[in-house]
């Protein structure tokens, strides 16, 4: 299943939630919580992450992997957990909404 | 080293995007390959399809390298004014912990950066961006035509006729423009009583476009409004008239007015604030070709009014435009005047004057801002040594940051930061300065000037702040230096040996420069103050300081042959009457009618014939003025009779004809004999004789500075062929009164056409215009650097007194007296001063050749000025050592040896 640019970002802000993390490690948290469902291309997934350091949504840091190897951890900034917020109101009432209406049984008067 | 080794080692100092992204990229795809190894493929699958992964590899790396780099230059910048910011805080502080230092130090810089300001917004006008208004003043340039006379030195005019002008225009390739105008003079706008005067120019039509001006409204006139024989009754206004007199509005364009009894219509605004080359202002600007000085004035060689202005074209010099104009006018003229096919054209700036040397007053300008500099460096001296005792005062703790590792170039930076701060200040104060200081120069020493600023434009403003952060640079820059020099050690045990003797060296040099420096400026202003002195007493042959001159301008315009005969024989009969009731009154002392006076209309070039003296060579007696003179003129003007007796009231129209003449005219035609009786033929046949019935002073016509002329005086009414007459006036008592008087007196007058009164006092001012500025800003900027310098020299005594606390503490304890010490301390002080007197009068002297033509006939190297300057600086100096002299002399030896 292929994803919109804004949605990509959302989720990557989503699986820095719990501290900080590497790109593969982001990576394999959007594959393993979807189920295996959305794949994001590698280099996009990058791409995303430098966008939004650029923007100041995200803080990165070089910092030593479980396995001792020099990676690139990155974290979530206020300004991003913030904007993370109002994108995951937004979608889930976008859902609710579009939920709603496809679950109508009743055509409507 | 290994590449590697290489990398890591560049990346321990600052690593680069490219590594940084490469590093990242690398740990994933280790990651991936893992992942999919541990998933059961082989390697190269597993790289395979890491890759696949991944996407477009290259692309996704540049695009974050481009990101990346971004991001970098972003946050440099930050960090750079976030410094920046720093240094400025931090500086602020530590100027609000010594605000009487920060305050001395801006005062200072105020004096010395505001007396540049000033100066340059004068130059600025006066010599580099020409008159307001004019588009790129470099290529802008005026015409002189040098005549190289045989035995006359060659004399070089910018005054041409219509006929040089046309030539010009027509046939020179060097130009992209060439236009003519004639200066303002005093015209008559509106009629009858409500008629006033009006300054009134005259250009040709390519004259606007040649200098570059733009109507603000309207348009300018055109070729076919501007050509012989008679060009169309249109007028161009300026705006300041079009503001005050139409209220500006637009619907002006088309109205007619009414300039000397002539109607003219509206065609233009000329903006504000627009001048001739030559700065004068005019109200109103009329074609060329409507006025005619003489007949055939389109192809006459006889009348030259007009000056011409040349634009030249792209990569033409002025030389070769010279050259061709040359070329050009020789071969124009027709004449037989064999000196035309000499004469040498030439393309000079537009600020030259008249006589095509620089005017003197640029010259005095530019020499005045050349001092204005050197004032400057003597503040800077001052600032500087301000500084160096404040480093001085703060090294224990700069030291103490040295050692706790604030880097030096920061505590550098720092320093100079503050000094910036401070001159930035200065740069304000200075603004100011210029401001107040233009404004009074540009009223009362410049006033002919026709200014359209205060003093302070955005380009004075930019050389303000320009000058400022140079001064700051070079001034904050040393005593930074030396200051985080500091011997760490040295500075924190304090006391004596620390280097003190060697930045007392610096500072004493600094007051030898600055002493010498205001010598040099003193020396100038004497000189000026003597030039000024000098032309003041130059005898003019006439006492100008309480003389009317009031010229009645009577329309002859349309009057030809003998009806304009007997219109100015009437009109001289109604002056005449008025004069006569004019001497009656109590008020009035002398009352004459002239036609011709000195500093006003001038004539010659009448033909005199002097029988048995035929070895004259006629070209001296043809530039022999002439003036037409009543009995009262002489005592009116205050010239004195040398021999005989002056004119009388039997002298008039009709008499037999008499003449006096002045002493020059009767030593050359006359020498080693009386010239009382002798006869003089003035005019063609059938004029007869005229016998000299007295001999009077010479008397300066045109300037201070002039050499003597033949002039000649006939009885008024028995002139031929000049005309114009003017009333003369000495009053009893008030001149400003008697000048409202006046003005009454001839209002009532039944058909008084327009009179212009002035002052004879303020005609001749602008002549001592030069001296006077000179002698004025030399001397301000002179005493300013005295005043300067003194503070500066007693704050460098004070300081070495401070210094030597110990042994003079040590000289007291042996039995020094106090009067010795105040005289060894004032020795020294004077010692420093006298030091810098001597190069002061050195460069003076040397300097003297090039200050030479700007002085009134005076040596530059004048003893009696150096001698005073010296002696006053001396003495300054020694007034200046005095007070650290007393502290000295009081120095309590225990005290003193006890401080360490």
């Amino acid at each position: 299943m292929d994803m919109l640019q804004g949605t990509l970002d959302v989720l990557v802000l989503r699986g820095l939630t719990w501290g900080p993390k590497h790109g593969y490690a982001v990576a394999r948290w959007i594959e393993q919580s979807s189920g295996g469902t959305l794949t994001v291309l590698d280099g996009a997934l990058y791409t995303a992450l430098h966008r939004m350091e650029d923007r100041g949504m995200i803080g990165s840091e070089w910092g030593v992997s479980g396995l001792g190897r020099r990676a690139k951890f990155y974290r979530l900034t206020p300004a991003g957990r913030k904007y993370l917020q109002s994108e995951t109101t937004g979608w889930t009432s976008y859902v609710a909404a579009v939920g709603k209406v496809l679950r109508t049984t009743v055509e409507p008067a | 080293m290994s590449d590697s080794a290489w990398r890591r080692l560049r990346r321990v100092w600052r690593p680069s995007v490219g590594d940084d992204v490469d590093d990242e990229v690398a740990f994933h795809f280790a990651m991936r390959v893992e992942q999919f190894l541990a998933a059961g493929m082989t390697r190269a699958e597993a790289e395979r399809a890491a890759r696949a992964q991944f996407g477009d590899v290259d692309g996704v790396r540049s695009e974050l390298v481009s990101i990346g780099m971004r991001r970098r230059r972003r946050i440099d910048w930050r960090d750079r004014i976030d410094a920046v910011r720093q240094d400025v805080v931090v500086s602020a502080r530590a100027l609000r912990r010594e605000p009487l230092f920060a305050l001395g130090v801006v005062i200072t810089l105020g004096l010395g950066i505001g007396a540049n300001a000033t100066m340059f917004g004068v130059i600025d006008r006066l010599m580099l961006r020409g008159p307001a208004h004019v588009v790129n003043a470099r290529a802008v340039g005026r015409l002189y035509i040098t005549f190289a006379e045989g035995a006359n030195p060659a004399s070089t005019q910018s005054s041409v006729g219509y006929v040089t002008y046309s030539a010009l225009r027509n046939r020179a390739r060097s130009f992209a423009a060439v236009g003519a105008y004639q200066s303002a003079s005093s015209g008559r706008y509106g009629v009858g009583a409500q008629a006033r005067p009006i300054r009134q120019a005259s250009a040709t039509w390519d004259f606007f476009t040649t200098v570059g001006v733009r109507p603000v409204l309207g348009r300018f006139y055109s070729r076919d409004e501007d050509s012989p024989p008679r060009g169309a009754n249109v007028v161009l206004i300026s705006e300041e008239l079009w503001q005050s007199e139409f209220g500006g509005v637009a619907s002006v364009l088309g109205k007619p007015i009414t300039l000397n009894d002539a109607s003219y219509t509206i065609i233009g605004v000329v903006p504000r604030g627009f001048t001739d080359p030559e700065l004068a202002r005019a109200d109103v600007w009329l074609p060329m070709t409507v006025q005619s000085p003489v007949a055939d004035w389109p192809t006459s060689y006889r009348a030259q009014w007009l000056r011409v202005v040349t634009r030249l074209a792209p990569d033409v010099s002025s030389e070769r435009a010279g050259a061709e104009a040359t070329a050009i006018l020789r071969a124009a003229y027709t004449g037989t005047d064999s000196s035309y096919g000499r004469l040498v054209a030439s393309v000079r700036p537009l600020w030259y004057s008249r006589a095509g040397t620089p005017s003197l007053v640029a010259n005095v300008s530019r020499w005045l801002m050349g001092v204005a500099l050197v004032v400057l460096l003597v503040t800077c001296a001052n600032v500087a040594n301000l500084l160096i005792a404040r480093a001085r005062r703060r090294r224990r703790e700069i030291a103490v940051r040295l050692a706790l590792g604030a880097g030096r170039a920061r505590l550098v930076r720092l320093l100079v930061v503050e000094t910036l701060l401070v001159v930035l200040g200065g740069g304000f104060a200075g603004l100011g300065v210029a401001f107040a200081g233009g404004s009074v120069m540009r009223a009362t020493l410049l006033s002919d000037v026709a200014w359209n600023d205060n003093g302070v434009d955005a380009r004075v403003f930019v050389f303000t702040f320009a000058l400022a952060i140079v001064t700051g640079l070079v001034i904050g820059l040393a005593p930074a230096l030396v200051a985080t020099r500091a011997s760490l050690t040295n500075a924190l045990k304090g006391g004596a040996g620390d280097g003190g003797g060697q930045r007392a060296r610096g500072r004493v040099a600094l007051s030898v420069l600055q002493a010498s420096l205001c010598v040099v400026l003193l020396i100038g202003a004497g000189l000026f103050v003597e030039s000024l002195l000098h032309s003041r007493a130059v005898d003019l042959g006439f006492q100008p300081n309480h003389v009317l001159r009031a010229s009645p301008r009577y329309s002859l315009a349309d009057l030809t042959g003998d009806a304009r005969q007997q219109a100015v024989r009437q009109n001289n009969a109604t002056l005449m009457s008025a004069v006569a009731r004019l001497r009656a009154m109590p008020w009035v002392e002398h009352a004459a009618l002239s036609v011709g006076s000195p500093f006003g209309n001038g004539y010659s070039g009448i033909t005199l014939k002097v029988p048995g003296r035929d070895s004259i060579p006629a070209s001296v007696l043809d530039n022999a003025s002439i003036t037409a003179a009543t009995a009262d003129y002489f005592a009116a003007f205050g010239t004195p009779l040398r021999a005989g007796r002056v004119f009388t009231a039997a002298d008039r129209d009709g008499s037999a004809p008499v003449v006096i003449v002045n002493e020059t005219m009767a030593r050359t035609l006359w020498p080693g004999t009386s010239a009382l009786g002798k006869c003089i033929v003035i005019g063609d046949p059938p004029a007869t004789c005229a016998s000299v019935v007295g001999i009077v002073a010479d008397v300066h016509r045109n300037s201070l500075r002039e050499r003597a002329e033949l002039q000649y005086y006939v009885p008024f009414g028995q002139e031929r062929g000049i005309g114009g007459t003017t009333i003369l006036l000495r009053p009893r008592g008030d001149l400003e009164a008697a000048m409202s008087k006046l003005r009454a007196a001839l209002l009532a007058m039944p058909a008084m056409p327009y009179t212009q009164i002035e002052l004879m006092q303020s005609v001749l001012d602008p002549q001592y215009r030069p001296w006077r500025l000179g002698a004025t800003m030399f001397g301000v900027f002179g005493l300013l650097a005295l005043v300067i310098a003194a503070v500066g020299l007693y704050s460098v005594i004070a300081y070495l007194v401070a210094d030597r606390t110990r042994e003079l503490g040590v000289r007291i304890a042996l039995g020094a007296t106090g009067g010795r010490i105040v005289r060894q301390v004032v020795a020294n002080g004077v010692a420093v001063t006298a030091a810098g007197v001597t190069i002061g009068v050195s460069v003076a002297l040397l300097a003297a050749g090039y200050i030479q033509p700007l002085l009134f006939d005076m040596p530059a190297r004048d003893p009696e000025v150096i001698l005073v300057v010296a002696i006053v600086v001396l003495a300054i100096g020694a007034v200046a050592a005095w007070r650290p002299a007393r502290r000295a002399a009081g120095v309590d030896p225990m005290v003193a040896l006890r401080s360490e």
